[in-house]
């Protein structure tokens, strides 16, 4: 079983991540895609707390001893989930941001090089 | 005739960069050689010296490392038509005449790309860089012929010409960080022919080189990483 102060404590948690990815995406300071992520996992996590029997089956299933622990263990999973997803996406905007360079650099340089003639 | 054109990456190198492109317009070579140099966002007045000798250059707008700015030069090659490309260092250390010996496997169509190497017969003259960093070149040699089966003595030259295929290969995808070797293993996965040729090299002139000595382990560990990463890659 999970005790109900932990219960209590994950539940606050949860909502308060919730609420503060809520708040940055009404002021448009994540998008829509990127808050995506947060409120999938924090919403799987959610059902596990309000109805723990989802969580002790899990346990029993996995063999795992305390159902606390399994909790702690979605936890960690789902911050490696958000890391990568973020190291991914930080991959792209540097090849994205590249490109960005690199073809102004080359633009300017050809700008540059037809005012010479005129 | 071929389209010849040099790629001359170049990072705080007001002492080196006017000598490096006066060589080359200085040159008398067989073969038509037109260069480009990339300016990647020196902090130094190396854009200026640029400007003041009417050098054909690109001023990159953000600093991108070695891997960008080269990959800009393969744009501006493709952009403009040219049948081959040669990177050439800004720095001093590589000599313009061997640019003929290099581009000659590609014109006759042996390999795809080809590498001024330092560390192959009859080479027994000129700079060979330090002994640890033969040592980790070695190494580094060793690696990419577990990885891909082939031989390459010198992966970390930077004076290699390439045909207009790798060219198209490197505008899709360049390396950023290590991008000799990784570039090196890429073609190799992707099939396509390299050869080296014996080069010479002096010293660099001025500055120092981008490998310091005590950051030697962590270059080492990050390329072997690479390579290993690279060659699990699909192309």
């Amino acid at each position: 079983m999970i005790s109900e102060s932990l219960r209590l404590v994950s539940l606050l948690f949860l909502l308060v991540i919730i609420l503060i990815v809520t708040f940055f995406v009404r002021k448009h300071r994540i998008t829509i895609k990127y808050s995506l992520i947060w409120y999938f996992c924090t919403i799987v996590l959610l059902l596990f707390v309000v109805f723990p029997p989802i969580l002790v089956w899990l346990t029993k299933m996995l063999g795992i001893q305390v159902a606390s622990n399994l909790l702690f263990l979605l936890v960690i999973a789902f911050l490696f989930i958000v890391t990568i997803s973020l190291t991914i996406i930080v991959s792209n905007q540097k090849e994205q941001i590249k490109l960005l360079i690199q073809e102004i650099s080359i633009l300017k340089e050809k700008v540059k090089n037809e005012n010479k003639f005129k | 005739m071929k389209k010849i054109l040099l790629i001359i990456p170049a990072y705080n190198e007001q002492y080196n960069i006017l000598d490096t492109v006066t060589s080359i317009t200085k040159s008398k070579l067989k073969n038509k050689v037109d260069y480009i140099v990339i300016n990647d966002g020196s902090k130094d007045k190396t854009g200026l010296i640029c400007d003041e000798n009417n050098i054909n250059h690109i001023d990159l707008i953000h600093n991108l490392g070695i891997g960008g700015a080269v990959q800009t030069g393969y744009k501006y090659a493709v952009n403009n038509d040219y049948d081959i490309a040669v990177q050439f260092d800004g720095d001093g250390q590589h000599d313009i005449n061997y640019v003929e010996k290099i581009i000659d496997p590609i014109i006759k169509g042996k390999c795809n790309m080809c590498i001024g190497s330092r560390f192959i017969l009859p080479n027994k003259e000129g700079f060979k860089s330090s002994k640890s960093r033969r040592v980790g070149i070695k190494v580094i040699s060793a690696f990419i012929k577990i990885f891909t089966k082939n031989k390459i003595y010198d992966p970390t030259s930077g004076f290699r010409a390439v045909d207009k295929k790798v060219m198209l290969e490197f505008i899709n995808e360049y390396p950023t960080e290590y991008p000799e070797p990784i570039s090196t293993v890429m073609l190799l996965k992707m099939k396509y022919e390299i050869s080296e040729v014996p080069v010479m090299m002096h010293h660099r002139k001025e500055g120092e080189s981008s490998i310091h000595t005590w950051k030697s382990v962590y270059y080492m560990i990050n390329v072997l990483l690479s390579i290993l990463i690279t060659s699990i890659r699909r192309y």
